[in-house]
């Protein structure tokens, strides 16, 4: 019996080991997609060692979408574990459930309106996210949540936030750029500007979401069980939706809106990990942030010179994923 | 435990605020001795259920008062009352795979507080409440590949390792067939006789709660119809009462035995 559990453990390490590996290979592969191309070592001396011509250029212009690829990943797939522990659904993620969308629509507007205060885009995603969370939720809401209410009502908000955001980007004119990319799900055009919001609000909040992986493991119970042992149920499912909504919110603020990767990496991880949070919860983020570095990159190659957004990538591949999903689950595929 | 006067109705839900369905309870009054195995007895729909989770904090009462240890549970937080009260409900699930051991050591989750726990003295009642309900063999499976019995003892192990004086077992014979059924019956017996837990529990089978309880409740139409010792107010009369139906008193080894058919 402890035999098992220690398999367990080590098959864990051991896929934990080669995601890491498979993000190394693929960060390596992303700097090197385009004109200029560098080895390890030389991007290794060019980095730490000496000034390099090649070097430096990579680092102004790919550098800052691989890190942003890599934190939004990783954001909005730890987003995705927390609001399906909290609604036990596995069938949601932030974009289903509007999160995205209103996050995306705020950040839009703000950008247009003070395009100066870049540093407070977060926080104003996250107000549209919130609202559209609450929105989704109470309008799902008839005496409990069904799944899939929750499903229709989320796209069916999703949808009228995403129409909105196009509606202001017109109206804003074709040259906001930061607007655009937000409405657009591009990351193609990010700076370390956008490096500097990411690194300060994504990593924190992944953190804080650590916290919580007990009462994420205790959300698998009945709630009466979970009452019974203490617990204020409606207060922890708050508290980690806030998160959850923070994670996506600040994703979407700075990434636009990515269908499906919340959906889809939580899913993956539980066949390669396992239900219980302390391995899902970190091993989603680096999965998802393997993921969309994949799509992000596949996106500047597969239509050279031309460029598909990862967002695309996410939503031509993640659909019939989605749609596996349905169909497999015994709960709502009648 | 001190149940005064208590009252209860559900709201209806499909007119406007502040309207109330017919009462499930009327006026119930009665106490729990401590260190007894009290069973709560009654027809479908006499307020069991309901009676059990008012004294389990899952509802709130309308009128009246349920006291522990004289305080109001009402203004006992909920933290503090599952130190206190542990409950096993009915049917529970599980979303998502839990070994038996991880599911037990939840119980603990009234003692921890954000930033640590004696992680030792958990592990240790852990241990502890597996061993009472016999379930270390499996420790390691997920509860879900068990089988009725063993799951509803998992879940006996964990309201254990809450460590509290008062257990609430919501039927816990349901879905059990009647080996497990007794065999669970006699554990919770021995929880009670070795370890001086105060035992309240609602069971459907009358010679079940002749045999194993030391007080009965019994409730008709969310009043409360008899309390006492099983072999004084368990007669031909009061079952008729309860039940509706008349059903004959046997003796075995000068022991009551209820027939179960007409």
């Amino acid at each position: 019996m402890e035999r098992r559990k220690q398999n367990r453990t080590g098959k864990n390490i051991f896929v934990f080991l080669i995601t890491s590996i498979l993000l190394l290979i693929i960060f390596l592969w992303a700097v090197n997609t385009g004109s200029i191309k560098l080895t390890a070592l030389q991007l290794y001396r060019g980095l730490f060692i000496e000034f390099d011509e090649n070097v430096a250029a990579v680092y102004d212009l790919r550098f800052p979408r691989i890190i942003i690829a890599i934190l939004v990943g990783a954001a909005l797939s730890v987003s995705g574990v927390l609001l399906q522990a909290v609604l036990k659904n596995p069938l949601t993620d932030p974009g289903i459930l509007g999160i995205s969308g209103g996050a995306g629509f705020v950040a839009a507007i703000f950008t247009i309106v003070f395009p100066a205060s870049i540093y407070f885009l977060p926080m104003a995603a996250f107000v549209g996210g919130i609202a559209a969370f609450f929105l989704v939720y109470s309008l799902a809401w008839k005496q409990g949540l069904s799944p899939l209410r929750i499903i229709l009502v989320g796209v069916s908000v999703s949808t009228v936030f995403s129409g909105l955001s196009e509606v202001f980007q017109t109206m804003g004119g074709q040259n906001q750029t930061g607007a655009a990319s937000i409405v657009n799900g591009t990351i193609a055009m990010k700076t370390w500007e956008d490096v500097k919001i990411a690194i300060f609000y994504i990593p924190i909040m992944l953190l804080i979401s650590f916290l919580f992986i007990r009462w994420c493991n205790l959300l698998a119970l009945d709630e009466q069980t979970v009452r019974a042992i203490g617990i204020n149920v409606t207060y922890i499912r708050m508290t980690i939706s806030i998160v959850a909504v923070l994670l996506a919110s600040i994703a979407s603020s700075i990434a636009g809106t990515i269908s499906f990767l919340g959906l889809i990496v939580p899913h993956i991880s539980r066949i390669l990990v396992g239900t219980n949070h302390r391995v899902l919860l970190p091993y989603s983020g680096l999965l998802g942030a393997t993921i969309f570095l994949f799509a992000d990159t596949v996106g500047r190659v597969i239509a050279f010179p031309y460029e598909i957004s990862a967002s695309v990538i996410m939503a031509v591949a993640g659909g019939p994923f989605f749609i596996l999903l349905l169909r497999r689950s015994e709960q709502y595929g009648s | 435990m001190e149940v005064k006067q208590l009252s209860f109705a559900y709201r209806n839900k499909r007119k406007r605020k502040g309207s109330y369905l017919e009462n499930v309870l009327n006026e119930i009054s009665f106490s729990i001795t401590e260190g007894k195995i009290t069973t709560i007895i009654g027809a479908n729909g006499c307020g069991k259920s309901t009676l059990l989770k008012l004294m389990t904090k899952n509802l709130i009462p309308n009128h009246g008062k349920i006291l522990l240890n004289g305080k109001n549970i009402r203004r006992i937080n909920q933290k503090e009352f599952a130190r206190m009260v542990a409950v096993v409900h009915q049917n529970n699930k599980i979303s998502g795979e839990m070994t038996v051991e991880q599911l037990v050591s939840y119980g603990r989750t009234p003692y921890y507080s954000f930033w640590n726990g004696d992680k030792e003295k958990n592990l240790e009642i852990v241990e502890w409440a597996m061993a009472v309900t016999n379930i270390k063999d499996y420790r390691n499976q997920a509860v879900e590949t068990l089988s009725g019995g063993q799951r509803q003892r998992v879940f006996i192990a964990m309201a254990l390792a809450q460590k509290t004086k008062i257990l609430f077992l919501d039927e816990p014979t349901t879905y059990l067939d009647i080996r497990h059924q007794i065999e669970l019956l006699e554990m919770i017996q021995t929880l009670n006789k070795q370890y001086g837990i105060t035992i309240i529990m609602v069971l459907h089978d009358i010679n079940h709660a002749l045999y194993y309880s030391d007080e009965v409740i019994g409730l008709k139409e969310g009043k409360l119809l008899l309390q006492g010792k099983p072999d004084e107010v368990i007669t031909e009369e009061t079952i008729e009462k309860l039940y509706d139906i008349h059903l004959k008193i046997s003796y075995h080894n000068q022991r009551k035995i209820v027939q179960m058919v007409r």
